[in-house]
């Protein structure tokens, strides 16, 4: 598919992963397996502990490398997503209650409204209020809105 | 000149190709134990060649080993850490469970290029005996397993404490940049309440910290070696003080703290402190797992959840993905 960027590193990361866990296995069986004054694993398990530990550390600098420092968020995607988001309805919870803020989003849902409209519709609760509730950037910390017009 | 020359041990003649520095002994594993791909990890030769430098340094410091003996020793165990002669160290893992033929491989190959060094013939054992001088006050039941605490113990921290620690920090670089881009939080893969991508991301940090910190503690006791406690930690036909002795030298050449074991019976018998290592590792690939997983999901083009970020070259999302209605579709 001409164009196509496929997200390589982090597959690559999986893997690596999958086989540390299966490495862990091994090394502990090995571990579990001496008899009365010595351990019979050795060789089993530095292997397993030594590729765990190299293809881990090149797996973090190359997903580091070639993927974690050229990310960039897409700033527009993610501001539609926050606006056409039913679940800012949260913030209205402890304003006009739980059910009636349930309300208003399946209302939106059913009818393919936004929250506002939908709000605005059933007459739950003034514009006013809506706008300063169901603000985004206010609901990334501990805070509860209070229902007076503010 | 024959391409084999003929070396002996306790069990009779071998025929050793004659371009090689290995002896009887791992000529006879080769024969024996010659299964599938996987060699003794190249770190252990390293370790070792670690190990018999600071054994033999012990050794002449209690004035059993000979001063020629010792110099030949260091000088070969300096070549093998400068890289050279990796290619003498052929053996597979599947060998005996105590690494013993490893051990004799180490042994033999530092025995030969110390004849090379001395101009006597290979196999010789002059100036410089395998058993006698290389392996002296030590067993395979106590070096070997000191070995892998030293490659352990390296790896982690040259190679994979950096590595992880710069993708840790590369991370929290990423959240301080963003910390104030509001985006939707998700539950169950669906719509939940904000947060912010530096809030997300300073978790995934605080994951490898936390794993980073696991792995800190498990080196404890990977510090702790079982030199001195010969074949089945009692310390047979080792010197009074050679423990202590040369996991001094030991810290001294890795710059790593490592202690002789209180209780050589324990190490020997067990190697739990190693046991824990991937363990710790596994934990900390499980939480960095998450965020490639996280970032994948995120990212994705048409596909279920959202492209909130794109990694560098990667295309623009298509404005057709109009992310409610899918929501509405998952929904049902």
């Amino acid at each position: 598919m001409p164009g196509k960027v496929n997200p390589t590193q982090v597959e690559a990361l999986t893997m690596i992963a999958v086989q540390v866990m299966a490495n862990d296995v091994a090394v502990g069986f090995g571990g579990a397996g001496g008899y009365l004054e010595m351990n019979v694993y050795k060789p089993l398990m530095i292997a397993n502990i030594a590729e765990s530990i190299a293809i881990l550390a090149d797996g973090c600098t190359n997903f580091r490398k070639f993927l974690v420092e050229g990310t960039q968020p897409n700033r527009k995607k993610i501001a539609e997503y926050v606006e056409s988001s039913l679940m800012l309805v949260t913030a209205l919870a402890p304003v006009i209650g739980y059910d009636k803020a349930s309300q208003i989003a399946h209302h939106a849902m059913d009818h393919d409204l936004t929250l506002k409209q939908a709000a605005l519709q059933l007459g739950l609760v003034d514009e006013q209020t809506f706008d300063r509730v169901v603000d985004p950037a206010k609901m990334v910390e501990p805070g509860v809105a209070a229902a007076a017009a503010g | 000149m024959s391409d084999f020359r003929t070396e002996s041990d306790s069990m009779g003649q071998v025929q050793i190709p004659a371009d090689k520095l290995w002896g009887a002994q791992t000529q006879r594993s080769l024969e024996h134990f010659s299964i599938g791909n996987d060699l003794i990890p190249r770190e252990m030769i390293t370790a070792y060649a670690i190990l018999k430098r600071c054994a033999a340094a012990a050794n002449r410091a209690e004035g059993r080993l000979p001063d020629e003996a010792h110099d030949l020793i260091t000088r070969v165990c300096d070549e093998i850490l400068a890289g050279q002669h990796h290619d003498m160290f052929p053996l597979h893992v599947w060998m005996t469970g105590s690494g013993t033929q490893f051990n004799m491989n180490v042994n033999e190959v530092i025995s030969n290029r110390c004849c090379q060094l001395a101009g006597t013939p290979l196999g010789s054992k002059s100036p410089v005996h395998p058993n006698d001088h290389v392996n002296m006050s030590q067993s395979s039941n106590d070096s070997f397993p000191s070995a892998m605490n030293i490659a352990a113990a390296i790896g982690l921290q040259r190679r994979l404490i950096p590595a992880v620690t710069a993708l840790r920090d590369a991370i929290a670089a990423k959240a301080e940049e963003w910390r104030e881009i509001v985006k939707i939080g998700r539950t169950h893969m669906q719509d939940a309440t904000p947060l912010t991508l530096g809030q997300e991301w300073s978790g995934y940090a605080g994951m490898l910290t936390e794993g980073l910190e696991r792995i800190d503690d498990a080196l404890k006791g990977v510090y702790r070696l079982a030199l001195g406690g010969t074949a089945v930690g009692t310390g047979i036909n080792t010197a009074m003080g050679f423990a202590e002795a040369v996991a001094a030298e030991i810290a001294k050449q890795s710059g790593l703290p490592f202690v002789s074991a209180p209780n050589k019976f324990t190490v020997q018998g067990a190697h739990d402190a190693l046991v824990q290592l991937p363990a710790r590792c596994a934990r900390l690939r499980s939480r960095s797992t998450r965020s490639p997983m996280i970032s994948d999901c995120c990212r994705a083009g048409r596909a279920p959840v959202l492209p909130n970020c794109t990694s560098r070259k990667t295309n623009p999302v298509p404005r057709s993905c109009r992310g409610r209605s899918i929501r509405r579709r998952s929904r049902r």
